[in-house]
């Protein structure tokens, strides 16, 4: 060749690979970057054929652009490389001709039968491993000049580059659909949580509420909605203060105040509030959860009035004790009747509190009080007759109480000395809403009766405290057959439970 | 004329205590130390029935009555200026105020004694109280 012609050559080549990076670098798509490699081979090379393979996914060498290839042709080299994908070493392997070659008969037959006799396998390189590679196909011999091979490599650098920004490309839309869709997700997540989130900005205004804490509010227009006139009067002030003293602060803060719900009811939201910092840990405003605490905040309440009254009652079941103490203890008996009479007495209290204790302390039945306080399970010879009333708790601790101590003072003193002693209690219910209970106690025995002490216990529970409970008049007479006591009670109208 | 260390001179306390057995003991252990006894009543309206029928000198309130407070009977206790003295089985949380001294229950005789002496010792002459009995 002459050195004229060698340096026209030159100028061509120059011109070419010029216009081939040109192309690239314009390319908006690897079928660009396909097309233009194509055309800049068939000239730089003199070929009218030629193709571009990658590596798929499963690391087989597949046909992604040709020239003058023929379908069956592709279909029976696909796959066929002598490279492995991914490998760092591969120099481009140029073929005079293939029959000169040890590859397998039938691909040097079926290269033959496509008219193939010269060809070039030059390796494409994308972060320095074979990721494809380019071919040319002449169909003759073909002695593979420096020019041609230094030409095949400038090219196949110029691929690799162009893969290299496309892939590069992808890779980031891959990662940006990625984080578009976990940050949908997260968008959904917050929208439809079953809890009420909201954000604020540094002042404090809501800049995000999700769709719960939107339907609780009523909000329309996030932008026009001020959250604190939601907050009930009593709560406005300390709850504001709260939460400006968490931004103030950029802390956390744990606030529970009255909201009004759009239907106008006022609820209780507990909300947890956290400061939200930016990237740059710039202070962005507060992120918080709300959560209605009503339907806990009525139960502790409830809890709290339940065991204030049951102190209430404890206190003064100990009270009503040491009361019964000291007016058992301060009689002239011996010790030992003084302890058993307490003894009985506190048995009885104790029956009483059973029977209400049955009953929710709500009431209990006079005939069923006073079964318990005549010891009828097992002495029968206390007669009870008559209807159905209901006691109030009070009433029937007292009534327990003083029928425990007409039952004690008869079997000591009265009728029921005698094993053939006998008492009638019974009972009749007036008409009305505040009706008249009349209650009588006879005793009928053999032996004379004792009257007991005027100032014993026994007689001011019966007497004043049964009296006083059932707003009673009390008439006690002492006959030789035995003690005949009628109680008229003028029962309070029942008062509504607390 | 105020009252003497060794007793209450013929001082009316109103007894408001639903508990017929601790309102009875009470109303004793206050007589004991000459005071009369006004009541006991048992049940709000009762007491407030005695305030309107007489002015007592003090009054002994339980908190708890029927599961209520005794508030409305401490607020006219309190707008007629006459002391009075809670009686309270837990720490006072009826919201009542205004009470000259707070006596837990279960309490003993001595402690409500000395409650009331105090509110006698403290009586001034110009308090429509009773005169002292002649020393």
């Amino acid at each position: 060749m002459a050195q004229g012609d060698e340096s026209l050559v030159a100028g061509d080549t120059a011109a070419q690979l010029f216009a081939l990076t040109d192309r690239l670098f314009r390319a908006t798509g690897p079928e660009e970057v396909y097309e233009a490699v194509l055309e800049v081979i068939g000239g730089l090379l003199g070929c009218d054929r030629a193709s571009i393979l990658l590596f798929d996914e499963a690391g087989i060498m597949r046909f992604v652009a040709w020239r003058g290839l023929t379908a069956d042709y592709r279909a029976a080299v696909d796959g066929h490389s002598p490279w492995q994908a991914g490998t760092r070493e591969a120099e481009p392997i140029f073929v005079a001709d293939i029959n000169d070659t040890d590859e397998p008969e039938w691909l040097k037959q079926r290269i033959g039968a496509e008219g193939i006799v010269g060809l070039a396998f030059v390796p494409l390189f994308v972060h320095g491993q074979v990721v494809g590679k380019f071919m040319t196909y002449f169909p003759a011999r073909r002695e593979f000049t420096a020019h041609d091979r230094a030409c095949a490599v400038a090219i196949a650098r110029q691929v690799g580059f162009a893969l290299e920004r496309y892939r590069a490309e992808r890779a980031r839309e891959t990662a940006e659909l990625g984080l578009r869709e976990s940050e949908e997700r997260f968008r959904h997540m917050a929208e439809d949580a079953p809890v009420m989130i909201w954000i604020s900005d540094s002042s404090g205004r809501c800049l995000h509420i999700n769709s719960l804490l939107r339907e609780f509010w009523g909000v329309r227009d996030v932008a026009s909605f001020d959250w604190a006139t939601t907050l009930h009067p009593g709560d406005r002030d300390e709850v504001a203060r709260r939460m400006q003293e968490a931004i103030g602060a950029r802390s956390s803060a744990t606030v529970k105040g009255r909201y009004r719900r759009s239907d106008g009811v006022y609820r209780v939201l507990e909300t947890v509030a956290r400061p939200n910092f930016g990237r740059h840990g710039e202070f962005l405003g507060m992120i918080g959860v709300n959560v209605d605490v009503t339907e806990r905040e009525e139960a502790d309440k409830h809890k709290r009035l339940l065991i204030n009254e049951l102190n209430h009652r404890v206190k003064n079941t100990l009270a009503v004790v040491q009361a019964v103490a000291r007016q058992t203890f301060r009689s002239e008996a011996p010790r030992s009747l003084q302890l058993q009479a307490f003894e009985g007495r506190l048995a009885a209290l104790a029956q009483a509190h059973n029977l209400l204790a049955a009953e929710s302390w709500q009431s209990a039945s006079l005939e069923e009080v006073a079964r318990k306080s005549v010891n009828g399970d097992a002495d029968s010879r206390v007669r009870l007759h008559g209807p159905h009333v209901d006691l109030e708790p009070k009433q029937a601790v007292t009534t327990a109480m003083a029928l425990h101590e007409m039952y004690t003072n008869a079997v000591k003193h009265g009728a029921l000395r005698d094993p053939n002693g006998s008492v009638r209690f019974e009972w009749q219910l007036g008409p009305g809403p505040a009706p008249v209970l009349t209650m009588r106690w006879s005793e009928h025995g053999p032996l004379p009766v004792q009257r007991p002490s005027r100032r014993g216990f026994g007689t001011t529970m019966i007497k004043q405290a049964l009296g006083a409970e059932l707003n009673a008049d009390i008439d006690l007479d002492y006959l030789p057959s035995g003690l005949i006591c009628t109680v008229t009670a003028r029962l309070p109208a029942r008062q509504p439970a607390p | 004329m105020t009252g003497t260390t060794s007793g209450v001179p013929a001082m009316r306390v109103l007894i408001l205590e639903d508990e017929v057995l601790l309102a009875l003991e009470a109303a004793e252990t206050l007589e004991e130390i000459g005071a009369v006894v006004i009541g006991p009543a048992y049940r709000i309206d009762t007491a407030m029935a005695l305030l309107d029928a007489e002015r007592p000198d003090a009054a002994l309130l339980d908190v708890n009555i029927n599961g209520a407070t005794s508030a409305k009977v401490a607020q006219r206790l309190r707008d007629e200026n006459i002391p009075f003295v809670l009686a309270t089985g837990y720490a006072n949380q009826s919201g009542i105020s205004g009470e000259a001294a707070i006596i837990d229950k279960p309490y003993d005789r001595a402690q409500l004694q000395a409650a009331f002496l105090r509110l006698g010792a403290a009586a001034t002459p110009g308090l429509p109280t009773s005169p002292a009995r002649p020393a």
